[in-house]
């Protein structure tokens, strides 16, 4: 009960922040898109353009107004186009999703098998999570995506990174997303694997006969996973900007792309929806990270 | 550990300093001089690194824009540094009711996307060092906060801090000759893999430009504007990279894990 309360909370506090932070951009979306379509800002078009747009209502109807159309799915017109924000949603969110969360969870389960192979010995494990968290602290994630455009599109010519289908342009920039999170989350999931690999129910996995491998997977990597689930919540922030870096670099018609130009054009129904939708994904992330942790850690549940 | 042992790790990032500093007597001519004569030059002795496609000297550009990543690196971290400590000092003196909520508003500041609060801000204030600071010491602030808490509640049980107060030291005493000596090893360490996270981030936010000025040389500015040039003048997007590595490398060193300051083995 009180946690569905915190929860609701979020999200109240989530609606509020989306509405205003936009609001708080100096310069008026009238100026900046009026500009952008080549009219004048005499004051009667900024107030033709502010009455089609329903920008002269008070701040709080404007609120209740958003609120309640996005109950029934409308997610309000785009101030630049006029076209539903609900429809380019649906068009960019899909390539978002793949990249973001497609990456994340893609890196996490590499970290996972990359992590407990190296609690088990493995020195190329070791060194490989060593090297992916290197890259991912030492490499912007704009220099690896211009090397592998290069590498595989240009000199292999296995994919076509801008053109081609869907998959073809997602591939590198999930594998990017899944690459840079993978290396630091291995090599925690190595040292959890390995304070369990000190304690007293692992030595006696062994000493019954136990081949390595499958003692870690079973009595270690629990400990790793736990480790894994604590740690995404802080990446799931990280990826936001990963994502948002490698769409711009590879051209990806996602979410990204749309929101830095909204900035611009202070195009603020698409704004709001960008900033709901990533403030959404954190609070789903944390949400799955506390289940996974409760399901995975059995002194959680009491 | 003798001294020079001590300061080893430092080398990398000061060399780089050094060099980055140079920039700053770079003349302005060579940073911003367009000399359409001179497009996508050879490396040369006058042009270690060639010119681009408009000219422009590529060392020179590459050097100003160190001195502008080195200046947003080092106001994040004095931004986080401060705004930490202090909502860690709030933590102290507030009573406790107050102290959950404090520590849910240190999570939520590290929680947040600070790539994508720069980037508002980049669009509301536009793209400077500063801006770009204010934004990204968000998440440095509340790790700040947490580390400063944790240690320092367990360093003010410490038997040598109740003694200096039980001796009758005041406040600022127990501080400077008890606390601070415990607390900075372990902060300034943390700091040093933040700086290669912020430098990262500052990069990416010159990389997509929101709010940029175009003129100006940030690193991640050039790896943008020069990627068509990636084949006919490889060097011109090989050297911001290299000098977004270099410094990052840097960093890495400074927070060396085996040095000194942590007593953590390395898993590795």
């Amino acid at each position: 009960m009180r946690r569905a309360a915190v929860w609701a909370g979020l999200v109240v506090a989530l609606t509020l922040a989306a509405f205003a932070l936009p609001r708080a951009l100096p310069g008026h979306p009238a100026e900046t898109v009026l500009f952008r379509q080549g009219v004048v800002p005499t004051p009667e078009a900024v107030l033709a353009f502010t009455e089609q747009a329903g920008l002269n209502r008070s701040v709080p109807e404007q609120f209740a107004l958003w609120i309640r159309r996005l109950a029934v799915g409308d997610w309000g017109r785009s101030l630049r186009g006029g076209e539903p924000v609900a429809a380019g949603l649906l068009d960019r969110l899909p390539i978002s999703l793949i990249i973001g969360a497609g990456g994340l969870a893609l890196g996490a389960g590499l970290a996972l098998v990359l992590g407990l192979a190296a609690a088990a010995g493995s020195r190329t494990a070791a060194v490989l999570s060593r090297m992916l968290a290197l890259l991912a602290q030492a490499v912007p994630a704009f220099v690896a995506g211009l090397a592998a455009i290069l590498l595989f599109g240009v000199e292999l010519r296995w994919i076509r990174p801008f053109g081609g289908g869907l998959l073809e342009r997602v591939a590198l920039p999930t594998a990017l997303v899944a690459l840079y999170s993978a290396g630091a989350l291995a090599r925690l999931v190595a040292l959890e694997a390995r304070r369990a690999m000190a304690m007293p129910f692992f030595v006696v996995a062994r000493a019954k006969g136990l081949p390595m491998a499958m003692a870690v997977r079973r009595h270690a990597g629990p400990f790793g996973a736990i480790a894994l689930a604590a740690a995404l919540r802080v990446e799931a922030a990280w990826v936001v900007g990963g994502t948002a870096v490698v769409e711009v670099l590879f051209a990806a018609p996602g979410l990204s792309a749309w929101m830095v130009d909204a900035i611009g054009d202070r195009d603020w129904p698409v704004l709001q929806a960008y900033i709901l939708l990533i403030g959404l994904w954190l609070i789903l992330v944390q949400a799955f990270a506390n289940a996974a942790l409760a399901r995975l850690d059995p002194r959680r549940r009491r | 550990m003798t001294p020079a042992v001590r300061y080893r790790r430092w080398l990398p990032m000061a060399a780089l300093c050094t060099l980055a500093l140079a920039g700053i007597w770079v003349p302005e001519a060579a940073v911003h001089g367009v000399d359409l004569d001179r497009r996508l030059a050879a490396p040369s002795l006058a042009h270690p690194l060639g010119t681009d496609s408009v000219g422009r000297d590529v060392f020179a550009r590459v050097a100003a824009g160190g001195v502008r990543a080195l200046v947003a690196v080092a106001l994040t971290l004095a931004f986080g540094l401060v705004a930490g400590v202090a909502l860690a000092a709030l933590w102290f003196a507030s009573p406790r009711g107050l102290r959950a909520p404090l520590l849910r508003l240190c999570d939520l500041a590290v929680g947040v996307p600070s790539l994508l609060v720069a980037l508002i801000v980049a669009g509301a204030v536009g793209l400077s060092p500063l801006s770009a600071a204010l934004a990204l010491a968000v998440g440095g602030a509340g790790s700040v906060a947490h580390l400063v808490i944790e240690l320092g509640r367990g360093a003010a049980r410490s038997l040598p801090v109740m003694a200096a107060r039980a001796l009758g030291g005041t406040p600022l005493h127990v501080f400077r000759r008890h606390l601070a000596p415990t607390l900075a090893p372990p902060i300034l360490l943390v700091q040093g893999y933040e700086a290669g996270r912020v430098l990262l981030a500052w990069s990416a936010l010159t990389f997509l430009g929101v709010g940029a000025d175009t003129g100006q040389p940030d690193w991640g500015a050039m790896v943008f504007e020069y990627r068509m040039h990636l084949f006919d003048a490889p060097l011109l997007v090989l050297g911001p990279s290299a000098a977004i590595l270099a410094l990052a490398l840097a960093c890495a060193c400074v927070a060396d894990p085996r040095a000194p300051a942590s007593t953590a083995g390395d898993p590795d």
